[in-house]
């Protein structure tokens, strides 16, 4: 009896091991053989995806003929999935370029792509042209004395901006024994002052045949100038551009036909409108708005008690006069043309005579914290991805304006 | 009857035993064999993709030497190339991505937007022209990846290459023939001998220096070589004994 009991004890202990034996080569060994074959397959098979996603990247678009992957680098820099590369070739809808190139390759419904796009601030880069006319000589000295604080102040608080002030022709030794022009200012690393003659070559050649800034108060074609020209350092891609103007008169002065008053309309003012046009068409050409800042003429707003001029002459005689004409007779044309430059070019415009009693710094100040960045976060398209039965491959956009990198994400499933 | 009862134990454990010994046998060889069937299918995808890779990415077939990638598999090809492929290769397989088991033919379609809306632009085929047909098919796999179709510095179009890789009896017999073809050239060998299984016979037009299946549905490939070829004149096994002189592959069976 006992013989036979470990007889079959050791019959089930042999059938226990042998399909022990079974289970274990099916699961660990010849499984193992065979899920390691499929692990080389799908590794080869994920570098033929990445290979294709790589390829989608690298097509161009046709109207600017550059690869997908720059203008995403470009959308990642500024934050915008249309991209505005000028008024040659136009606006680049960069999800839509992406979304025709994934569905025709991989179908509809069937990919996804997501590029984080970095917080990037961008360069604020503004270029002032001032009125160099000796009714000036009110508004042009706060600009001097506190201009290069404020902008150091305003990087320090993480803006960066840089800021240069064209001084239209002519020097005037104001009786507060301020001059107008750029001795009177300091340079700074990110603020500087330039006559505007010194950019004149270039908007010779860059403007319409024939024009040139004409006088002290010629702003019109002095903001054209400074647009096409830029601030000192260039115009740089992706930054925020714009033109400052400040006067107190129209563009080549309020003067109506040659006498010392007023006309009853910017329309008297052929000279002003075709300087004014230049300006704007300029600023529609380069996409730069216009800002413009009113100067003051009346002492006492609320009063309307009209200033003075006082300055030294060519021959160092003192020089005084009212400003009731044309200047503060002409504050209504003024506005209405100053309004009419910032309206047509998405600028704005400001009244160094209202009654806040803001100075000319607020005002710039008030234009700079103005300045909205509106940026997307990413750039997101295609269809939700599934849970199971996707590949994904990680490809690195360059953004090359930065030298950094982001990471587009895409996402394929059958 | 203790002793009766062990009569009958014993030769039922040993019988038992057997049948689980047989039992293990056969779940290791079912799963070897699954195993491999997979392994064929995958076999052949693999192939299918690298055919592509190579196709796409090697400056020796259609890739486009690109600075900015350096080696980077992009799937960039030279519209040149392409056109010069397809008119080289309309009816047989580049020697960059020849594979010696399988034979294939690709087809490459370029898109682009006319007005809004996605439209096929060009596209090109080339391979070989005729496949295993009936049961000298063994199996077939698609596949298909994106390209870009570089036509300038400025235009490089999105597109697909797809291949239609076949595993069939006249691939493997062209490929084994092709394949000793291009070692006698190399002298590597002086002699070749290979067993071979078809389903149907097998001949060579010397004309044309195509070996054909004489399948319901003809199927021919070109050779590399010129062959001086025994006709196989039915389905069956053989040995194919290859020699070579004066330019020529001899090949008996």
């Amino acid at each position: 009896m006992k013989g036979q009991i470990f007889e079959t004890m050791s019959f089930l202990i042999l059938a226990i091991a042998i399909i022990g034996v079974i289970i274990v080569m099916r699961i660990y060994l010849v499984g193992g053989a065979g899920s390691s074959f499929v692990n080389i397959i799908e590794r080869q098979t994920d570098e033929g995806f990445r290979a294709g996603a790589n390829s989608v990247l690298y097509s161009t678009n046709e109207r600017t003929g550059k690869t997908m992957l720059e203008l995403v680098g470009i959308a990642a820099y500024i934050g915008n999935n249309s991209i505005d590369l000028g008024p040659t070739v136009g606006t680049v809808n960069l999800a839509d370029d992406l979304t025709w190139r994934f569905d025709a390759l991989y179908g509809k419904g069937r990919w996804h792509v997501e590029v984080k796009y970095p917080d990037i601030i961008p360069d604020i880069q503004i270029a002032m042209v001032l009125d160099t006319s000796s009714s000036m000589c009110y508004s042009t000295p706060i600009l001097a004395q506190k201009m290069p604080q404020l902008i150091d102040q305003i990087r320090s608080s993480g803006k960066k901006v840089s800021f240069t002030i064209y001084m239209l022709p002519g020097s005037v030794r104001c009786c507060n024994g301020f001059s107008l022009d750029c001795s009177s200012f300091s340079e700074t690393p990110y603020f500087h002052c330039r006559g505007i003659e010194s950019i004149q070559g270039e908007c010779a050649a860059k403007l319409p045949s024939g024009l040139a800034v004409q006088t002290d108060e010629d702003y019109g074609d002095g903001m054209a100038c400074a647009i096409q020209a830029g601030p000192l350092e260039g115009w740089k891609k992706g930054s925020v551009k714009l033109v400052i103007g400040s006067s107190d008169e129209l563009s080549l002065g309020s003067e109506c036909g040659g006498q010392n008053i007023c006309c009853p309309s910017v329309s008297s003012y052929p000279g002003a409108a075709v300087s004014g046009q230049n300006a704007i068409n300029a600023s529609l050409s380069k996409q730069v708005p216009l800002y413009l800042i009113q100067a003051i003429d009346y002492i006492n707003q609320s009063s309307k008690n009209c200033g003075s001029i006082c300055f030294y002459d060519d021959n160092g005689q003192q020089y005084t006069a009212p400003l009731d004409q044309p200047q503060c007779a002409c504050t209504d044309v003024v506005t209405q043309f100053q309004q009419g430059l910032a309206n047509s070019t998405g600028g704005q415009y400001y009244n160094l005579n209202d009654i806040s009693g803001s100075d000319i710094i607020d005002k710039i100040q008030s234009i700079i914290n103005g300045l909205k960045q509106d940026r997307v976060p990413d750039l997101e398209i295609g269809s939700p991805i599934p849970l199971t039965n996707t590949r994904v491959v990680n490809i690195p956009v360059p953004i090359s304006l930065t030298g950094t990198y982001t990471t587009a994400t895409i996402t394929e499933w059958s | 009857m203790k002793g009766q009862l062990s009569y009958i134990i014993k030769p039922l454990s040993l019988v038992m035993t057997i049948v689980l010994l047989l039992l293990l046998y056969n779940s290791i060889s079912s799963f070897g064999a699954s195993q491999k069937t997979v392994q064929k299918t995958l076999d052949l995808n693999s192939d299918a993709t690298n055919a592509l890779l190579v196709l796409a990415n090697s400056e020796d077939c259609l890739a486009f030497h690109s600075q900015i990638t350096q080696g980077l598999y992009a799937n960039i090809v030279d519209i040149d190339k392409l056109n010069d492929f397809s008119a080289r290769y309309s009816d047989t397989e580049p020697e960059c991505a020849r594979n010696f088991d399988f034979g294939w033919r690709v087809t490459v379609t370029e898109y682009k937007r006319v007005e809004g809306a996605l439209t096929t632009g060009s596209n090109w085929t080339f391979g070989a022209r005729d496949f295993s047909h009936d049961s000298a098919l063994i199996g077939t796999a698609d596949f298909s990846v994106p390209i870009a179709i570089r036509h300038s510095d400025k235009l490089t179009r999105p597109g697909v290459m797809q291949i239609h890789l076949v595993n069939g009896e006249l691939e493997r017999i062209s490929g084994l023939l092709d394949w000793a073809c291009h070692l006698f050239q190399s002298n590597s060998i002086t002699r070749f001998s290979t067993p071979i299984s078809t389903s149907y016979g097998i001949s060579y037009n010397a004309a044309t220096n195509e070996l054909c299946s004489m399948s319901k549905v003809p199927a021919c490939r070109t050779m590399w070589c010129q062959l001086n070829f025994t006709s196989i004149k039915s389905g069956g096994s053989y040995v194919l004994k290859m020699t070579y002189s004066n330019g020529k592959m001899v090949v008996n069976s």
